[in-house]
């Protein structure tokens, strides 16, 4: 048998295409289109609040010892999470939170070691950031206080990073 | 003389959205309503998925890449090679807030076709389903790889991304790759 072999496989989207040449997007379905995350984004805040009630609920179990594993697993999914949906509803300062928080956690996560009362605080501090962010309304870069929310962050990561390394 | 346009009626395909976040998916649906796709099926995890494609004959499926048991990417491995796979060809899109450039390689090496970064945008996806529609892709079947022929234009890598690679490999530097270079990693 060849090393590699070529399998040409059947366009069954050709059916999804009218017509020759060059595809045109249609701007009135996109216009609709963007009308649609419009519209869901007016509701974001409150659907959101399920994700951020489940980030404190992980965050608790944290604190508890609680299964401290899982809880970990579930706070950085549900930060993940966040990226994608606070950018796309306008809360990009919440992207940078969220950054700041799956960072810090991943090294943390990935030793599977149990955190420590800082390492607990600096996630604590992160999940308060973003509650704040969507309470405030904190739309765009957050502005000043959006700004001096990431300043906190990054000075106590800092500290519990040095401390870590002790 | 210029080519005649054509359009995209994608009233009469079948899609599967694949996230674990059932707003995302809510979200993904309105906007592949809103562009015409009548088709829409939805699963909560990988497992839900891969039964559901059993007897859904799904066109194009998009999925999440950060789920669990199964991450997105062990979803797309599995249609890819499982024995009992109902369709190891169909086109596949990435949706995740992963852009980073091992990332991406990671997907194009588990046999994704597209790659759509968040936040999501509408033109972002019209575009996603208009390349997959204009360009199929052959197979490519080798020892250690089964999925769209990644060398489908040797474009080489964009402005950017070589700097991105020594990054990556020095472990420096954590921005995203565009989509122009999510694309040319993807051989778009």
């Amino acid at each position: 048998m060849a090393d590699v072999e070529f399998i040409q496989t059947p366009n069954t989207l050709r059916k999804a295409k009218i017509g020759s040449g060059p595809g045109k997007l249609d701007k009135n379905l996109l216009a609709e289109a963007e009308k649609a995350i419009e519209a869901f984004g007016e509701g974001f805040t409150d659907w959101i609040q399920e994700d951020l009630d489940n980030m404190e609920a992980a965050r608790l179990q944290l604190s508890q010892g609680e299964n401290p594993e899982r809880a970990l697993a579930d706070l950085y999914r549900i930060a993940l999470d966040l990226k994608g949906q606070g950018t796309s509803f306008g809360y990009d300062v919440v992207s940078a939170v969220r950054g700041s928080l799956t960072d810090f956690m991943l090294p943390i996560k990935e030793a599977g070691t149990t955190l420590t009362p800082l390492q607990l605080e600096v996630v604590t501090a992160h999940v308060g950031a973003i509650r704040a962010v969507f309470s405030e309304e904190l739309k765009g870069d957050g502005g000043a206080t959006g700004q001096a929310l990431l300043n906190g962050l990054a000075r106590i990561v800092v500290k519990a990073n040095a401390a870590s390394a002790r | 003389m210029s080519e005649p346009t054509s359009r995209y009626a994608l009233d009469n395909i079948n899609v599967l959205v694949l996230d674990d976040n059932r707003h995302m998916r809510s979200l993904v649906q309105s906007i592949l309503h809103s562009l015409g796709v009548k088709n829409i099926r939805e699963a909560a995890d990988a497992a839900a998925a891969f039964k559901e494609l059993q007897h859904f004959l799904a066109d194009v499926l998009i999925v999440d890449w950060h789920m669990e048991p199964l991450d997105g990417l062990d979803f797309v491995r599995l249609v890819r090679t499982a024995k009992d796979s109902a369709n190891p060809y169909v086109p596949i899109i990435m949706l995740t807030g992963y852009t980073e450039y091992g990332r991406v390689v990671e997907a194009r090496d588990a046999g994704v076709n597209e790659f759509l970064a968040k936040p999501i945008s509408a033109r972002a996806l019209y575009q996603r389903f208009a390349s997959i529609i204009d360009n199929p892709r052959p197979f490519i079947k080798t020892k250690s790889y089964f999925g769209p022929d990644r060398r489908r234009q040797n474009l080489g890598a964009p402005r950017g991304v070589q700097e991105r690679r020594k990054d990556a490999q020095e472990g420096t530097g954590s921005d995203g790759l565009s989509q122009s270079e999510v694309e040319s990693l993807l051989g778009g």
